[in-house]
Order: C-alpha cells, then structure tokens, then sequence
C-alpha cells in the first residue's frame, strides 16, 4: 500500500503520509478505496498549494511587541517628568506619557483578542479570559492609576495563558511565563488596593520595580505566543480589530 | 475567505459530512472515516478524506492538534463551527420549503 503513497507529492507525504498508512493499517483498502486513493494523489499534484503555510506573513506579533515598546516610551516620559510636590511628598509627573500608555494598552488589548482567536472554540473560559483581559486593557488605558482595571486584565491574562498551556497549542515555557509574570503583579496589585493610594505611593522602591517589570514583561511574552502560534483564521471580531487598526 | 462549501467541488459533501463528524470533538482520520460512513450510509474513501481534511485545514475551517502516535486528531475552528452553522442552517431552510410545498401528508 505504501508503493501507492508514492503517487503523493513528497511534501503531501510528509504532512499526511503516516496517518494515511495508520488508517489503512486499521481498515485494509478495498480496490475502490486504492482507486480512491490514486485520485486523491492525482488532485494534490494538481493543488500544491493545499499544503502551502498558512502562517506565512502573519505579523500579529508586531501588535503587543510595538505596544511593549511604546510601554516603555511611557515609562521613559513619565520616570523624567516634572518633579511635584504635595503634602506626602515629591514625584513625577507623568502627564506627558499618557498618549503612549493608551497607544501600548490598545495594542495590547489588540494582542489579547488575537490570541483568543489561537484558542479553539470549546476553550470558552480561556476565550472568555482574552475578551476580559482586552475590556481591562482598554479601560487600564485611560489611567494607569486605575488598579483594579490592571488587576483584572493581568488576573484574566494569567488564565489566558492557563487555557493556552491546556490546549497544548501554544509554546508551554512562553505561557508558564506568562502566567507568573500575570499573575504576581495581579495578587500585588489587588493587595495594594486594599490599601490607602498614599501608602502605595510610599510603597517599597524595589516591589514597585519589579512589579513594573513583571507587567512589561506581558507584552514581549504574548508577542512570541501570536509568533510561535500557527495563524488561525480570521472571526468576525478580529476582522473588526484588522479593520480599525 | 469564503466560509461557503460549495465552490470545494466533488469535496463538499465529504467536507460537510467531516464537519459534522468533528462537531461533538477532536477525531484522527479513521474515526473520522467511520463516523461519515455511519451517518451517511455511503463509503468514505481514503484519499477523498485527506482531500477533504487538506482543504478545510487550508480555510481554517479545522485545525489539526499534534499527533498521537502517528494518528492526527483534527478539531473545529470557531470559523469552522460558524461555516457548519450557516450550512446546516441553510439545509433546514431548503427541508423546511421543500415539506411545506410537498404538502402534510394526511
């Protein structure tokens, strides 16, 4: 049976060639099942381009990457701003990186929704979680003082990585990653909450640090997801994120 | 992309029927194979099949999950589970007519 494989390009072969000998391993062919099968080599000389890449020129990554970037102009501005001072002390003023924070949240709210597309449809409470992480996203945007939109983004992009590492799918280091660099910001923030806004202010230099890291480190981490994640097609709503963006 | 069936040619009808089949969750070829067969009463041959898995996995309409053993389990896309809806929907619109102009028996 395996001399009529041969009729198959090498590349068909390649992509389908032991699962074709598994399935007539477990049901030897009839004559019409082999005249069957030389049809089915005919038809993919005749359509190479079946088993083209679909992932070729797929540039989702450049979404939450771009947005890490301006992430990081944010921070840049804001850590040079105009020292102020109130009765609780000095800091900066960080007016100016506004427009880079909203930029880098939109696409990294972008970046969510182009990961729930890489979940399949029965992953609901992974799917669920992107959408989450995106509204958060978006409404962290507005102001980075508003925590609680942080926390929940952050709490709903840990569990997106959770779903991504359970469908086997996505690169499972990257999403173990992603999970720990999610989810501790997320516990430090929804604790932080429960505090007064100027004790978190006077909050310990060297935390404050390394949850900001841990939350920049989201974006690059779900960039190489998109990357190393073969392209699914495209649902109604990302078409809709295509469009606008 | 179109999520039509229709323009797959003498592969619509086993793509419709693999559809269906994957519809419930992830199968490898032959449980594949034997869960159209079952449903409609026709034989599935091996090179229609992978024909068939081929275009639909170039569409998007399923996705194929890493292999076990040298079986392949496919599953449906959230593209593919809307392209299925929108064709059996338009199968029960077709039944629909076609009951109402043939007249209740009786």
């Amino acid at each position: 049976m395996s001399r009529l494989l041969r009729l198959y390009p090498a590349s068909w072969r390649d992509r389908y060639g032991d699962e074709l000998l598994d399935l007539l391993a477990a049901r030897p062919p009839s004559v019409l099942d082999s005249i069957d099968i030389v049809r089915g080599a005919l038809d993919a000389r005749l359509h190479p381009q079946l088993l083209r890449e679909r992932g070729a020129g797929d540039r989702r990554f450049v979404a939450p990457l771009l947005g890490g970037v301006l992430l990081g102009v944010a921070w840049l501005i804001a850590l040079n701003g105009p020292v102020q001072s109130d009765e609780f002390g000095t800091y900066r003023d960080g007016a100016a990186a506004m427009p880079f924070w909203l930029a880098s949240m939109i696409l990294l709210a972008t970046g969510f929704l182009f990961a729930m597309d890489r979940l399949p449809v029965s992953a609901r409470v992974g799917r669920g979680a992107a959408v989450v992480a995106a509204l958060g996203a978006l409404t962290w945007s507005v102001g980075p003082w508003l925590m609680t939109a942080g926390a929940v983004m952050l709490a709903a992009t840990a569990v997106l990585a959770v779903a991504g590492i359970r469908q086997a799918a996505w690169p499972r280091l990257t999403s173990v990653a992603l999970v720990l660099v999610a989810a501790a910001p997320a516990g430090y923030l929804a604790w932080s909450l429960t505090r007064p806004w100027y004790v978190n202010r006077l909050a310990e230099p060297v935390i404050i640090a390394a949850t900001m890291l841990s939350v920049a480190a989201v974006w690059p981490l779900l960039a190489v997801i998109l990357a190393r994640t073969p392209r699914r097609p495209a649902t109604p709503t990302v078409a809709v994120v295509e469009a606008v963006a | 992309m179109s999520d039509s069936l229709a323009d797959l040619g003498r592969f619509a009808e086993p793509s419709l029927h693999i559809l269906v089949a994957l519809s419930d969750g992830p199968k490898h070829g032959y449980a594949i194979m034997t869960e159209v067969e079952r449903d409609s009463g026709r034989p599935l041959g091996p090179g229609t099949l992978y024909a068939a898995l081929a275009r639909l996995e170039r569409r998007g309409l399923i996705e194929a999950l890493p292999p076990e053993d040298r079986r392949r389990p496919y599953r449906l896309t959230a593209q593919g589970a809307t392209a299925l809806r929108v064709q059996l929907e338009g199968l029960a619109g077709f039944v629909a007519s076609g009951l109402q102009r043939l007249g209740t028996p009786g």
